[in-house]
């Protein structure tokens, strides 16, 4: 079969696009670091989510520090707000890694961290756990955090906000 | 307001790719209107078209090409931009949107 030398083309560019494609996502995930979420966090009772142990040591909406540089907060997603996120804001130091747990006792909602690709569900019965690497505070100081599972009559209004501080008033807040 | 920016350059883009298709057809129709127009002004009732009176570069125009050398080249100009534009955005939209922005997932 005679086939055109432009189709050859744009045969082997399609090709190409595809390998690129495929390309890019590797490097996302081995030289970049961005991983999926997955089911580590394991399954907890809907209806005594308070006893799970990241609830129980987690749970203050100022990350609690569990190593150098690496934090937790427990949040939990009912319908409609995060506690902690929507009444007072989850707050982390710059430069820190932080592991959300999130889970909710009623219906599946989303964890959303607007702009970013910090993005996952939250379903009753499962405990979320994600990883999350803040920079440096001058980048950007406020996040927003948005349910983007219509989980309700008040879903447009389930949101909430991180507070990312810089160093120095992270470290001022702890004497008190 | 970048991010408004970014929504409308979004939706826009779409419109003004099918304006331009759009446009280019209508370019390509008129262009073609008037190469065959000498013909439709050709009297009715003289049916039989004598070849010495035909135009001559008609009769010019008229040759054989083998398969190969054919080439589409607006075809491949239109290709080529549509392959920029989509190895543009995927750029943009992986290594500035997804991985540039803040806090990520590790």
């Amino acid at each position: 079969m005679e086939i055109h030398k432009y189709e050859k083309l744009w045969f082997g560019l399609a090709l190409l696009l595809i390998v690129g494609f495929i390309a890019t996502i590797t490097y996302g995930a081995v030289g970049a670091g961005v991983s999926m979420v997955s089911d580590d966090g394991g399954t907890v009772d809907p209806d005594s989510i308070g006893d799970h142990e990241a609830f129980e040591q987690y749970s203050d909406a100022r990350a609690t520090e569990v190593d150098d540089g690496e934090y937790a907060v427990a949040v939990r997603a009912i319908q409609f707000a995060f506690l902690p996120g929507t009444g007072e804001p989850i707050e982390v130091p710059e430069n820190s890694e932080v592991t959300f747990y999130v889970t909710s006792p009623d219906v599946i909602h989303g964890m959303d961290i607007v702009g970013t690709n910090v993005n996952t569900m939250v379903i009753p019965g499962q405990m979320t756990e994600i990883t999350v690497e803040f920079g440096e505070y001058d980048e950007r100081e406020e996040y927003g955090i948005i349910c983007n599972e219509f989980c309700g009559a008040g879903h447009e209004d389930m949101a909430g906000e991180i507070h990312v501080l810089p160093e120095d008033e992270w470290e001022g807040d702890s004497d008190e | 307001m970048s991010g408004t920016y970014e929504t409308l350059f979004l939706i826009y883009s779409p419109y003004s790719q099918a304006l331009g298709i759009v446009v280019s057809c209508l370019f390509e129709r008129v262009k073609r209107g008037r190469m065959s127009s000498p013909e439709e002004t050709v009297d009715p009732t003289d049916q039989q078209v004598d070849p010495d009176r035909m135009d001559p570069t008609d009769q010019q125009m008229e040759r054989k090409i083998t398969h190969d050398e054919f080439d589409p080249k607006g075809t491949l100009a239109l290709i080529m931009i549509y392959f920029l534009i989509v190895a543009g955005m995927w750029a943009f939209m992986y290594f500035v949107e997804f991985l540039g922005r803040g806090p990520t997932v590790v």
